[in-house]
């Protein structure tokens, strides 16, 4: 049964009010003191991204910079090394990248109340909050990352192509979308980048509704990291030995079966991965985790689609492997 | 057009032509992904020491119709990639670039992850590719190959992609 729209909505809301803590510090190469500076804490929201940070880091590490002429975007975040992604949400880049453990409401309903708290764990216990990330300025890794430029034009691009292309696979053309009013698009980046979500979904919602069109694939992508493209593929690939690598899957994923059932979350994988998830009902090797939880092989994808969503359209859904 | 596509992948660097195939399959209605040979297609191994812009066919998911991809190999230009603006004149003389933006039938050349080795490359933008080969192909049935050589002409062109004769004909050949 179709969830009531004011619990959908309660969730969106939910969803867009996520954030995680960041403590961002000077990498030691670009640093006047070495690594005597002091680190920049902020909490940006889970369904945005980094890129937005870059004026405040700049300002914030500029009197520490051995070289005090570089431009904000020419500075980049890495996480143990590996580059972070400018188009990957922050959300999704967390939970592909800090090692904590998703929460699994499933398993905690199941377990005694008094050791079932929410907390945010890796696997080995240690928790991963703030996440601790490093602002580097120089040597920009123009072969893994997208190069910036001052005006924003890069994220802005690959925004809207990524727009575009989840309007494409829910109607089968991109007419919607290209249709929108020039306010109306200006209005849809503006909500972006001041994180305004009445003016989001004010735009949004003329996507998610077109006239006249029955939606009928959902957006979706699926980011396994090495441990579980390995398991997928009979080859390891040299990208794959390199730390960090993310294999993304996607597929066209129809809103309902050929039975004319709902597609849920489990049918989907199952069909697109059936090495990974070889029971539509159960997670018996992997996990499925959206915005730092477990969810439900049951839940209907099309409930999913319009209240977990990233901004750019899609669900990006990241792999975690089981035991 | 029918349901195996037969993609060529090929890597045109100063002089040497090789070309390997791989499949990729799929059904329109429920695409399935299938892991297919390209993930055996080691970048790290390209022997060329003078620059090189690589060409990749991949069939997309999302639009249902094969992309190109461009990634630009330079070693002395450490890891800069070229602006868009430096791409379109490393790839098309300007005379007939504006010919290709006046048509409209093929997409901007944008920046993304490449699919398979998810680091940053060039494409030109399919949003356009299935209406265009529409009115190419116009109702008739092709083979796969007859498919790719109409899309290599189109789409191929507007970024100094030509197909060579002798590939031409083998791709016509039997198979």
């Amino acid at each position: 049964m179709p969830a009531p729209s004011s619990r959908l909505a309660d969730l969106q809301r939910k969803i867009w009010n996520g954030s995680i803590p960041l403590e961002v510090r000077l990498a030691a190469s670009d640093c006047r003191t070495y690594d005597e500076s002091e680190p920049y804490l902020v909490q940006p929201p889970r369904l945005s991204y980094l890129a937005f940070l870059l004026p405040q880091l700049h300002a914030f590490f500029k009197p520490s910079l051995i070289d005090p002429q570089v431009q904000p975007h020419e500075a980049w975040l890495s996480f143990e090394g590996v580059p972070l992604k400018w188009h990957y949400p922050f959300g999704l880049l967390y939970d592909l990248f800090s090692g904590a453990e998703p929460v699994d409401f499933d398993k905690q309903r199941n377990e005694d109340p008094a050791t079932s708290q929410a907390t945010v764990e890796t696997a080995s216990g240690t928790t991963p909050l703030p996440w601790r990330l490093t602002a580097h300025f120089t040597e920009y890794p123009g072969d893994q990352l997208i190069q910036l430029d001052a005006d924003g034009r890069a994220l802005l691009d690959s925004y809207i192509n990524a727009v575009k292309e989840a309007d494409f696979i829910r109607n089968g053309n991109a007419r919607t979308v290209m249709s929108l009013s020039k306010g109306d698009s200006d209005n849809l980046w503006r909500a972006v980048q001041t994180y305004d979500l009445n003016l989001f979904n004010s735009v949004n919602s003329k996507l998610l509704n077109p006239p006249g069109m029955e939606l009928r694939h959902v957006p979706l992508k699926i980011y396994l990291p090495t441990s579980a493209s390995q398991t997928a593929s009979e080859t390891i690939t040299e990208e794959a030995k390199q730390a960090g690598h993310i294999r993304v899957v996607q597929s066209l994923v129809p809103l309902h079966l050929p039975s004319r059932q709902p597609q849920t979350l489990g049918t989907a994988l199952n069909s697109i991965l059936p090495s990974i998830f070889p029971s539509r009902r159960n997670p018996l090797l992997a996990q499925p985790v959206l915005h730092g939880v477990v969810v439900p092989l049951g839940a209907h994808l099309n409930d999913l689609g319009r209240t977990a969503s990233y901004l750019d359209g899609f669900l990006h859904v990241a792999v975690v492997m089981l035991g | 057009m029918s349901r195996s596509l037969r993609a060529i992948l090929r890597r045109i660097s100063s002089g040497t032509l090789e070309s390997q195939e791989h499949q990729l399959s799929g059904s329109r209605e429920n695409e399935e992904f299938v892991e297919d040979d390209d993930e055996a297609l080691s970048r790290s191994d390209t022997s060329v020491d003078s620059p090189a812009v690589l060409y990749d066919m991949i069939h997309s998911p999302s639009y249902q119709v094969p992309v190109l991809y461009i990634t630009f190999k330079d070693e002395a230009a450490g890891k800069r990639m070229p602006s868009v603006d430096e791409a379109y004149e490393l790839l098309v003389p300007d005379a007939y670039r504006s010919q290709i933006e006046a048509t409209g039938v093929v997409g901007a050349l944008s920046m993304t992850d490449h699919p398979i080795s998810s680091t940053p490359a060039y494409f030109v933008h399919p949003c356009q590719t299935a209406e265009a080969m529409e009115a190419v192909v116009g109702g008739r049935k092709t083979t796969p190959e007859e498919y790719l050589l109409m899309w290599l002409g189109m789409i191929g062109a507007s970024v100094g992609l030509d197909v060579p004769v002798e590939l031409a004909e083998a791709m016509s050949g039997p198979v």
